[in-house]
C-alpha cells in the first residue's frame, strides 16, 4: 500500500476555494517591492564598505595577550 | 612506566595535584604550591563541592605532544614531555566502578570532563572540557560539543566547549582561540577535522612574511585566514565600521548558536592589551531586562522615520543587555561578562586591563551562509514596513532573528504541539535550504513566557535581496505569506497562525 501523506496541496486549494487566497502582482505591490529593492540595494552598498573597511583594518589589529 | 592512578575528593584535590607536579613535572614544593593558587585553583574551585577526581599520570596529551615534537624539542633546556589529567565526576566514585560493567552507565552519568595539566610552567592548564553541570554557579544557555574520552581504560564522553590557556610560545591567545574553536567544530560536526598548533603555525607560515614560532600573537585577519583555510567561511565585523548594530549582530550570531572569536582590546585608552577569546552563550534575559529595552533606533534614519509615521514600535531581542558566556585562555571556563565591559573579570587583580571594548568579531559561517547577519536583518525590518506587507499601524513587536538549520527547525517544528497544524504542514512541506533566517515574532508580554504569533523565515543561501528572493516563508497579523523563486510568484493567504512556543534549539540551557 501507498498514500500521500502530504497535505500542503489539500491545504492551498481549500483556502483558494474559499477566497482566501490574493496574488501580490497588483501594480501598487510591483511599486511596493521596486521601493524596497532599492532601499535593499542601498542597504548591500552601505554593507560592503563596512565589511571591505573591517577586513583592511582587521590586518593592524595584534591579539597577543 | 607505570600510570598512577589517585582517586581524590574536592577537599583533597589541592594536595593530590600539588603531589603530581612535585613527582611528575618535578615541580619544587614551594613553586609548585605558588603556581597551584595562582593559575590552577579558580579552575577546581568553580567546581562542584561534591566532585570527585581521578588523577593520572603520566599522560600523553595529543595538543601538548604537538608543541613539544614541533617546537620545545629542539631547545637546549630539557622539557618534559608528559602531562597529568584530571578527571571529574559530579558525584563520589570508586575504584571498582571502573572494573564493573554494571556501572559503566552511572560512571558516564557522573563523568564531567578533564583538565590536562601539561609540564609548560606557570601556564600548565592545558586541554580542558568541562560540562556546565558539575559548576556551583550556572545560568546560562551556551554551544557544547560531545568529546570522547577514557578515564583509567574506561570510555566516556563529556558534553563541553574545549578550553585551554595559552602556553605562550607556541600558542599565544589567538592560536589557542583557533585551536578551541576547531575542536569543537571538528568534535560537533563531520565536514570539519581537529587542528593541533603545529598545524595552525604551518597554515599561517604559508601567508607570512616571518616565522610563526615562538607565537607573537595573530592579528584578526590572520586569525580569518586560518579558519578559512580549515573550512568555514568566515566574516569579519568590527565596531568602528557597524557601530550600533554591532553588539547586536554579535547577539544575532550567538543566538544562532555559532562561537564566535572575539578581539578585545585597550589600546585606544592607552594601554597594551590586544585579546582573543570566544564568546560562545548568554545568559537568559530577565522579565525586568525586557522590560527595559527601549524600541528600535535603526542606523539608518528614514527606516526609523518609517517606523515612527506608522506609529510602529519594534522591539529587537539581539538589542538585550543580558551577560554573555566566553572561553577565555587566561581564566577557567564559561566566564559571564557584559558585552561593554568585557574585562570586568580581570579588574580585581590586574588594573591594566581597564578600559577594554570589543573591537572586532570573526563569525565561523558555514560556507554556503550566503546571507549574512546585516543583511538579512535589514531585509526583515524593511519588509515588516513596507506594503504589501507591513504590520498593522500602532503595533507594538518583539522580534529575535537568528540562523538555524533547516533539519533543527523542521525537527522542532514537526513535534511542536502549539503551532497551527495547517500552516506547519504547510511549513514542514516547503522545500528549504540548509541554513535558515527566522525571525519570532512576538510581543513583551508573550516573550516572557516563551511564546510567539508570528514567523519569517529566509533563504541563508540567497544574497541576492532583490524582488523578495530571500523570502521562503512569513506569517503574522493573519496572513501568511510564500514566495515561489522559480516563478517571483508572492502569493497572501488568510490564514491565522496564533500563539506558539519559540524555537530554542541554538543554545543549550544550563541552570
Amino acid at each position: 500500500m501507498t498514500e500521500i501523506i502530504s497535505n500542503s496541496e489539500k491545504i492551498i486549494e481549500k483556502l483558494e476555494k474559499e477566497g482566501k487566497v490574493q496574488y501580490v502582482n497588483k501594480s501598487k505591490d510591483l511599486d511596493a517591492i521596486f521601493e524596497m529593492n532599492d532601499e535593499m540595494v542601498s542597504v548591500r552598498r552601505d554593507y560592503q564598505v563596512k565589511d571591505r573597511k573591517s577586513q583592511v583594518s582587521a590586518s593592524t589589529v595584534i591579539l597577543t595577550s | 612506566m607505570p600510570i598512577t592512578i589517585i582517586i581524590s575528593s574536592k577537599p583533597n584535590i589541592e594536595q593530590a595535584i600539588l603531589e603530581g607536579l612535585e613527582k611528575v613535572h618535578q615541580l619544587n614544593s614551594e613553586l609548585a604550591k605558588q603556581l597551584y593558587h595562582r593559575f590552577i585553583h579558580a579552575h577546581f574551585d568553580q567546581l562542584s563541592e561534591t566532585a570527585y577526581f581521578v588523577i593520572e599520570a603520566p599522560y600523553v596529551d595529543k595538543v601538548y605532544r604537538d608543541s613539544f615534537y614541533s617546537y620545545y624539542s629542539s631547545k637546549n633546556q630539557y622539557y618534559k614531555r608528559d602531562s597529568i589529567r584530571v578527571s571529574i565526576f559530579s558525584e563520589q566514585i570508586f575504584a571498582s566502578d571502573f572494573r564493573d560493567i554494571s556501572k559503566k552507565e552511572e560512571l558516564q552519568n557522573k563523568f564531567m570532563g578533564f583538565i590536562v595539566l601539561r609540564p609548560t610552567e606557570p601556564s600548565l592548564i592545558g586541554r580542558s572540557v568541562i560540562s556546565p553541570k558539575v559548576l556551583k554557579i550556572k545560568n546560562f544557555d551556551i554551544v557544547t560539543t560531545s568529546i570522547r574520552t577514557t578515564v583509567n581504560s574506561i570510555k566516556l564522553s563529556v558534553d563541553g566547549f574545549p578550553h585551554s590557556s595559552q602556553d605562550g610560545e607556541t600558542i599565544s591567545c589567538a592560536e589557542t582561540t583557533i585551536w578551541s574553536l576547531m575542536e569543537y567544530f571538528s568534535n560537533r560536526y563531520s565536514e570539519y577535522k581537529s587542528v593541533l598548533p603545529s598545524t595552525i603555525i604551518e597554515t599561517l607560515n604559508r601567508v607570512s612574511t616571518e616565522r610563526q614560532v615562538p607565537s607573537k600573537g595573530l592579528n584578526i585577519q590572520q586569525i580569518s585566514y586560518a579558519l578559512r583555510e580549515f573550512g568555514l567561511g568566515t566574516k569579519i565585523y568590527s565596531q568602528s565600521e557597524f557601530g550600533t548594530s554591532f553588539n547586536n549582530l554579535l547577539s544575532c550570531y550567538i543566538e544562532s548558536g555559532i562561537p564566535v572569536v572575539v578581539a578585545m582590546e585597550n589600546r585606544h585608552a592607552g594601554g597594551n592589551i590586544g585579546h582573543a577569546l570566544l564568546c560562545i552563550g548568554n545568559e537568559p534575559p530577565t522579565n525586568n531586562q525586557v522590560d527595559a529595552l527601549v524600541a528600535k533606533k535603526f542606523m539608518d534614519v528614514s527606516l526609523t522615520n518609517k517606523y515612527r509615521a506608522k506609529n510602529i514600535i519594534l522591539h529587537d531581542y539581539n538589542d538585550l543587555n543580558e551577560r554573555y558566556v566566553f572561553i577565555d585562555d587566561n581564566h577557567p571556563a564559561y566566564q559571564p561578562n557584559y558585552l561593554n565591559s568585557p574585562s570586568a573579570n580581570y579588574l580585581p587583580n590586574n588594573p591594566h586591563w581597564a578600559n577594554c571594548e570589543i573591537t572586532y568579531f570573526i563569525v565561523p559561517l558555514y560556507t554556503k551562509v550566503y546571507l549574512e547577519a546585516f543583511e538579512a536583518q535589514n531585509f526583515i525590518f524593511r519588509f515588516l514596513i513596507n506594503d504589501p506587507f507591513t504590520l498593522h499601524d500602532n503595533s507594538e513587536v518583539f522580534i529575535k532573528i537568528f540562523l538555524t538549520s533547516s533539519r533543527s527547525f523542521k525537527d522542532w517544528l514537526a513535534t511542536n504541539g502549539t503551532f497551527d497544524e495547517d500552516v506547519k504542514t504547510l511549513i514542514i512541506e516547503t522545500s528549504m535550504p540548509k541554513f535558515i533566517w527566522v525571525g519570532e515574532l512576538s510581543t513583551k508580554e508573550l516573550i516572557k513566557t516563551n511564546h510567539a504569533d508570528g514567523i519569517i523565515i529566509l533563504d541563508a543561501t540567497e544574497a541576492n535581496t532583490m524582488y523578495n528572493k530571500p523570502l521562503i516563508i512569513a506569517a503574522y497579523e493573519g496572513n501568511y505569506i510564500t514566495f515561489a523563486s522559480d516563478s517571483n510568484e508572492i502569493k497572501k493567504f488568510n490564514l491565522s497562525l496564533g500563539n506558539y512556543s519559540t524555537y530554542h534549539n541554538n543554545l543549550k540551557s544550563f541552570k
